[in-house]
């Protein structure tokens, strides 16, 4: 398991946390994860804390969540990136896209 | 005795393996029968029937491998009690004629020794002893014929994959073949151009292609598609389309930049994007524009190697963004002579070495600073020594370009070699247009082209292109924003195109009229220009234009000289016309 996906208390926000590698390989996972209830959440939030690498198709991923999520910079908020990490988010200008913290 | 379900595990195993004893090829089984002894190989051809099975028995070896050619066995049972161990070469024999198959062996022997067991499985069978169990028998022949079963699966499934890898491999192959077709374009292959592309497949998500403005300038733009293989191709052919025909038409990076970025926003998936850098290069002024998406720091290098400025990834890659979100503002920087530009994919700073360390932007700075002349070899090589053996783990790719000053270069000369299309036509096309179109496009290339199907101008549409932006770039620059008093020389092009667009978004209510009237002359034609503004009145100069159009044309000054001298101005300097005359190639070899 490289995700691990629990709604927040309150059941408005899905909490995913990817662990090490973030590339095509969880491709799958990532979407059942936040497809699979059928439920859309008024916002998701991805913990990047565990995650150690991120390629381009990672960043294809987001975006078809941020998709999924309505198309809106504050439905998709990405948190505790590590600094490799935060320089791939700031080359593709992701923070006009998605929340970063 | 002719049931074809048996087992020894009751009604709820005959269920689950209904076929145990029927041959998965279709036909009931075939059992080949090896033994010398008469009496002991009817006693066993006996207890096989009774299971349903067709026997064929053989006395020896050789009758065995005659059999087995004839009757395609689906198992054998060989015995090992005669003198010679008949039942081993029998079996390694038949084995030999079917190597890719899995043939089932059982060895029935009367011995109790170990030793002989160990023989019988270096023979690759399993061993069942006389006096033969009904049951046991059973039993070893369904665990025989279940892994035989698994093998034919495994099997299937393995021509099947190569299969399909083969035809896949054939399509990669004749992808590779139509993309390899841009880096033999002869943009790409320009003296001052130096360029890598590694890629981890056959197919790369990276690429890079050139082209030439009207205006002589060269286009570039390196990019790097999400993913790998057939999606990126496909992407890459989009890509290639309008680059190569907006660049063709004199479109500026940016607003290829743009509609690019509409064609992949509307065709391809979300999640396929594309990182890019555009470059356009006049080598004639040296100015150097460059539009960054999404790729790493661009490199520009002081004639000595070192970096003197870095412009780094300013946008959201392009077909992410919808049109009216996206944005492109170039930079623009003056290049020297000797000067160069380098940009490149991820995959290069991002290489990793064995303690999975990245080479890095400061590594590949130092390289360049040791390299003043070959940087994409420099890097390359320098690449391969940080890996030291670690497998390449994504596509590589450099391209450089270096400003060579205007005489030096072999193909500054163009011949005018297309001939027009079409006799001379008469006909007449007025454009008029207000400060919001002057603002936020480039309205020359579309007004040429629509010329240029009404004529069939040819080889003679790039020059007009040139002489119909001198005189429109001047009533924008000198006429409506009065830049006329701004020395471009003393200032560098990066301050005055600042200045010029600072200028320009403030500009208020304006109009610029754009007069084309052409007429057949003398075997050819004329065509009258004129452009006209509402500005401050500046008068421009017949040496403006000559200057303006010769340095573009790079083409000898006669034909920039032969329109300055038709240059006539009115209205206090708000209206100029020049008249372009051109002659069929026969006609002007006459003169």
């Amino acid at each position: 398991m490289s995700i691990h996906a629990a709604p927040s208390p309150d059941g408005r926000t899905l909490n995913i946390r990817i662990f090490d590698r973030f590339d095509f390989n969880v491709h799958k996972e990532l979407r059942e994860a936040y497809e699979s209830k059928g439920k859309r959440y008024g916002s998701y939030v991805l913990d990047l804390r565990d995650t150690t690498y991120m390629d381009s198709a990672a960043l294809g991923m987001l975006l078809q969540l941020r998709e999924h999520a309505g198309n809106n910079k504050s439905a998709v908020r990405l948190r505790n990136a590590q600094p490799t990490i935060k320089d791939i988010l700031a080359v593709a200008h992701f923070d006009q896209l998605f929340t970063i913290d | 005795m002719n049931s074809a379900v048996v087992t020894s595990a009751g009604p709820a195993a005959a269920q689950r393996h209904p076929s145990l004893l029927v041959s998965t090829r279709g036909r009931t089984l075939r059992a080949l029968v090896v033994d010398a002894d008469d009496a002991a190989r009817h006693l066993t051809q006996g207890v096989l029937m009774r299971l349903g099975l067709e026997v064929v028995v053989a006395g020896s070896s050789d009758d065995a491998v005659t059999l087995a050619r004839t009757e395609r066995p689906d198992f054998i049972l060989a015995s090992i009690d005669d003198q010679h161990h008949e039942g081993f070469a029998a079996v390694d024999r038949v084995r030999a004629l079917y190597p890719r198959e899995h043939l089932p062996v059982l060895f029935i022997t009367a011995g109790r020794a170990d030793s002989e067991l160990l023989d019988c499985h270096a023979h690759g069978g399993d061993v069942i002893r006389r006096p033969l169990s009904e049951a046991l028998l059973r039993a070893r022949l369904g665990a025989a014929l279940r892994m035989r079963e698994l093998h034919d699966t495994i099997a299937f499934q393995r021509d099947q994959l190569l299969r399909y890898q083969s035809n896949m491999q054939h399509d990669m192959d004749v992808a590779k073949l139509i993309l390899g077709n841009f880096a033999t374009e002869e943009a790409l292959a320009a003296p001052n151009v130096s360029y890598l592309l590694r890629p981890m497949e056959t197919l790369n998500g990276d690429f890079i292609m050139a082209a030439r403005r009207p205006s002589g300038a060269q286009c570039f733009i390196l990019g790097d598609f999400t993913g790998h293989g057939l999606p990126a191709a496909i992407g890459v052919l989009v890509v290639h389309g309008v680059f190569c025909s907006m660049v063709a038409k004199g479109f500026e990076i940016d607003v290829v930049a743009g509609e690019i970025n509409r064609k992949m926003y509307e065709l391809l998936p979300i999640d396929r994007f594309l990182s890019a850098v555009l470059i356009d290069l006049d080598p004639a002024t040296g100015v150097l524009t460059i539009w960054n998406g999404g790729l790493p720091t661009v490199l520009v290098r002081a004639a000595d190697g070192t970096v003197r400025e870095r412009v780094p990834s300013g946008y959201v890659p392009l077909g992410i963004l919808s049109q009216d979100q996206f944005s492109a503002q170039p930079t623009r920087i003056n290049l020297a002579a000797g000067e160069r530009v380098l940009a490149y994919s991820d995959g290069v700073i991002e290489t990793l070495d064995p303690s999975g360390e990245l080479f890095g932007q400061e590594r590949l700075e130092a390289c360049l600073e040791r390299a003043p002349d070959n940087a994409v070899a420099a890097v390359a090589a320098a690449l391969d020594g940080f890996r030291h053996g670690e497998a390449q783990r994504d596509d590589v790719s450099l391209l450089e370009i270096a400003q060579v000053p205007i005489e030096a270069r072999a193909d500054a000369v163009a011949t005018l070699a297309g001939a027009p299309r079409h006799l001379a036509r008469s006909w007449r096309l007025e454009l008029v247009i207000d400060e919001a179109i002057i603002k936020s496009q480039d309205p020359i290339t579309s007004l040429v082209g629509l010329a240029d199907t009404l004529q069939g101008f040819g080889a003679h549409a790039a020059d007009l292109y040139l002489v119909i932006s001198a005189l429109y770039i001047d009533a924008i620059d000198n006429g409506l924003l009065g830049l006329g008093d701004f020395d471009r020389e003393a200032v560098g092009a990066a301050n005055y195109f600042a200045e010029r667009q600072a200028r320009l978004d403030r500009l208020g209510a304006a109009c610029i009229r754009i007069d084309l009237d052409h007429a057949p002359a003398a075997s050819g034609g004329k065509l009258h220009v004129t452009v006209a503004h509402d500005g401050s009145a500046r008068t421009v100069h017949t040496e403006d234009v000559t200057m303006f159009v010769h340095r573009r044309f790079r083409r000898g000054g006669s034909a920039a000289e032969a329109v300055a001298r038709t240059l006539r101005r009115s209205d206090d300097g708000r209206s100029v016309s020049v008249t372009y005359a051109w002659q069929t190639p026969q006609a002007a070899h006459a003169d």
